[in-house]
């Protein structure tokens, strides 16, 4: 069987990066034909390449991530919250500053003896 | 439930790729895509591994492209126009193309255009068309030589270094 026509389908195997037998690749691209056929198999998938390059633009558009939206929302949130709290930390620090109001007032007046001698010397 | 958001990702550009080639138009095929993701939220099973994936979306797709050509055919009407592509050259090519591709049997065009738009293996062809791996190689082969004769020209230019055309304003 030595003058068998080669499996010349083996070709579209070895362009298609399936697996193959390398004999019977050998055989097939010992011939002319063989040769011809594989050099045109890589020729026309170059057309249809670059033709479908042409259409290439027209790719559906990827649905847009949620991520941004999502880290937007989450900026605005703490943002609000950095802010509450910073205006709650101000507003006690503004109260300790300030004396208490008195709850009762002692009055000094010149002239009075102010030491309690409390049956001393 | 399967995680629609991933495969997308993952398939789309191939997808559109093989869609737009099976109904020879960008706009059809993008439209065609979204359809292929709409109808795989539906579904209710996970698959088993990337494979299975691949070969179940690309069934969904050969469905809505034969769903397709089956609509046009019944309302008679013409071919969509080509999709733009830039120079008039080109645009003679990607006429030459689709008519090529119309003029293969609806199996072995959809063989073909799977492994060679969408890089799918013999293997995942064969589990979306329910062929053997053997038959899938057989008639992808089959394609490539109608095809290598229907576009003798273009080939020829290519193996020739020219571009498409290039050879009319010399």
């Amino acid at each position: 069987m030595t003058n068998a026509t080669p499996d010349l389908e083996v070709i579209s195997a070895f362009v298609d990066d399936e697996p193959f037998d390398p004999d019977a690749l050998g055989r097939a691209l010992a011939t002319d034909d063989g040769r011809q056929i594989l050099l045109e198999f890589i020729a026309l998938r170059h057309v249809i390449a670059d033709d479908g390059a042409a259409v290439a633009p027209a790719v559906p558009v990827r649905p847009r991530s949620r991520w941004p939206l999502w880290a937007a929302a989450a900026a605005v949130v703490v943002a609000l919250a950095g802010g509450f709290m910073a205006g709650r930390t101000l507003e006690r620090r503004g109260q300790s500053d300030q004396a208490p109001a008195p709850t009762r007032t002692v009055e000094l007046r010149p002239g009075v003896e102010w030491q309690f001698t409390n049956g001393g010397r | 439930m399967v995680n629609v958001e991933a495969l997308f990702v993952q398939h789309q550009e191939r997808v559109f790729r093989y869609l737009c080639r099976a109904v020879g138009h960008a706009e059809t095929a993008r439209d065609l895509t979204q359809d292929v993701f709409v109808r795989a939220t539906g579904a209710p099973t996970a698959l088993a591994d990337d494979a299975s994936a691949r070969a179940w979306l690309f069934t969904i797709a050969r469905n809505l492209a034969l769903d397709h050509h089956r609509r046009s055919r019944r309302r008679d009407r013409p071919l969509d126009p080509p999709a733009s592509a830039s120079g008039r050259a080109t645009q003679e090519v990607t006429a030459a193309v689709r008519e090529a591709l119309a003029r293969l049997g609806d199996l072995d065009r959809d063989v073909f255009l799977m492994r060679e738009t969408a890089g799918l293996s013999y293997a995942d062809i064969a589990r979306v068309c329910a062929l053997s791996p053997e038959a899938v190689r057989s008639r992808i082969h089959r394609a490539r030589l109608e095809l290598r004769s229907l576009l003798a020209a273009p080939i020829r230019h290519r193996l020739r270094g020219e571009l498409p055309g290039s050879t009319r304003n010399k």
